[in-house]
């Protein structure tokens, strides 16, 4: 079996994530912040551990600005519906997925809208113009989730830092990709899941906010226990409790952490080496194949292609019967395709665990399906 | 031994509280305190050796961690 489908979660997790998941539930697993006994405080450090590493993996020294979630999606809910409403003027991008694109509408928000298929420098150019124009906050994604491209994720936080314009970072498919630091990139609400780039397992993300950022604008998305001042009416003043009503994933932050250290362990820049290797080994094999068409085809994490004339569900459908796993769709980001492939493409995606023999398997059965 | 307190606005400031303390060299425990002081409820603290008081409180200042002493 080809796993090909890291976009979506990452399969094959390393054995250190596997172990402090089940070492978690083992002997630890009990609920923090809702007593002082000693399997409650054993979850309480766990947690407090892994804020401490989240933090630190994205410029963050204060774990207190790092806020746990069940996934990037409600993070990016929480944030947006946190502090924008309706009639806000919202940047986004072309290419976001529904996570941004549905908070964003459901919200009321004026969206104003810049290519991010156009360059990094046209993306500057109209970002500059559109925060000219009058604009409360730039919410985006710092990678595609369909196409190997990235945004200029420090360049956009300069603008929006100088300007006094709300940055919030979606970075589901950049998190463990490449190197995102808050502070240094002007982000001020950074999102991200924990299943994907960084090893971790289903059921986390988190917020992770820059210390410029004043929270006291942000209203909680939901409202419940926090295992302190439990007397009062409203939620605690401070995050991360503030943002945690609930029981958190502890199991998943668990794993999150053993992921963290695996990521730090490995590199980014190694893992990113390897990633790009693998997706330059297929487009070189398959640049005389004109019964394929790549979109944006670059080397990165991920490629996007379509088999002429066949629909993309059937490719995927029979790259399934060789034992290859790729997704095929729209990959819950409707506009992204709109110039490109308006009815979907395949999109197979990478983790540090794909080999260059893989590489080679696919191409010879892309060959065959083609 | 006789202990002092320090009462803070969540566990993750306790735990902050603590970490600054670590970073004193000051031995220091989180507990569960009663929340009937404040009349707010349930919180966390930690707890000091008497002794440690003073450089406790200073290094609390120091780290710029939030907190209050239960009477």
């Amino acid at each position: 079996m080809i796993y090909f489908d890291n976009a979506a979660t990452s399969y094959q997790k390393p054995d250190r994530v596997k172990k402090a998941a089940a070492s978690f539930i083992e002997d630890r697993c009990g609920n923090p912040g809702r007593g002082g006994h000693i399997i409650a405080m054993k979850a309480a450090e766990t947690v407090y551990e892994c804020r401490k590493k989240l933090g630190t993996f994205f410029g963050v020294t204060d774990p207190s600005l790092v806020c746990f979630t069940g996934s990037c999606t409600e993070a990016l809910n929480t944030a947006i519906s946190g502090c924008l409403g309706k009639g806000d003027k919202v940047i986004t991008s072309n290419i976001e997925h529904n996570s941004v694109r549905r908070p964003l509408i459901a919200a009321g928000c004026d969206i104003r809208t810049f290519d991010a298929l156009a360059g990094e420098d046209e993306i500057l150019s109209q970002v500059d113009k559109l925060i000219a124009g009058g604009a409360k906050a730039l919410v985006c994604t710092c990678a595609s989730n369909v196409f190997p491209v990235s945004l200029p994720v420090r360049e956009l936080g300069r603008l929006c830092r100088g300007r006094g314009v709300l940055f919030i970072a979606d970075g589901a498919q950049a998190a463990g990709h490449f190197d995102i630091d808050v502070i240094r990139d002007n982000v001020d609400i950074l999102c991200i899941p924990a299943h994907k780039g960084l090893y971790g397992i289903p059921g986390c993300g988190a917020m992770i906010f820059s210390p410029l950022f004043n929270t006291e604008r942000m209203k909680p998305l939901l409202y419940g226990g926090s295992g302190v001042n439990s007397r009062e009416s409203s939620m605690p003043f401070y995050p991360p409790e503030k943002f945690e009503a609930g029981t958190l994933p502890t199991v998943a932050i668990a794993a999150l952490s053993a992921g963290i250290d695996f990521v730090n362990e490995v590199g980014i820049d190694e893992i990113s080496r390897r990633e790009k290797t693998i997706s330059e080994r297929i487009l070189n094999c398959v640049s005389n194949n004109d019964n394929v068409v790549f979109y944006h085809g670059k080397p990165g994490s991920l490629l996007c292609f379509n088999v002429k004339g066949v629909p993309c569900e059937k490719t995927a459908a029979a790259l399934n019967e060789y034992g290859v796993c790729a997704r095929a769709g729209l990959h819950c980001s409707p506009d992204a395709h709109k110039t490109t492939a308006p009815d979907g493409a395949v999109r197979i995606s990478f983790s540090v665990f794909n080999t260059e023999a893989e590489a080679d398997a696919f191409c010879d059965i892309l060959a065959l399906i083609s | 031994m006789k202990h002092r307190y320090f009462a803070f606005s969540s566990l993750t400031y306790a735990y902050k509280g603590k970490d600054a303390l670590d970073n004193t060299g000051i031995r220091s425990k989180i507990i569960r305190l009663s929340g009937n002081e404040t009349k707010k409820g349930c919180r966390y603290g930690i707890e000091v050796s008497e002794k440690d008081n003073f450089d406790a409180k200073s290094a609390l200042y120091k780290y710029g961690v939030p907190f209050t002493e239960p009477l």
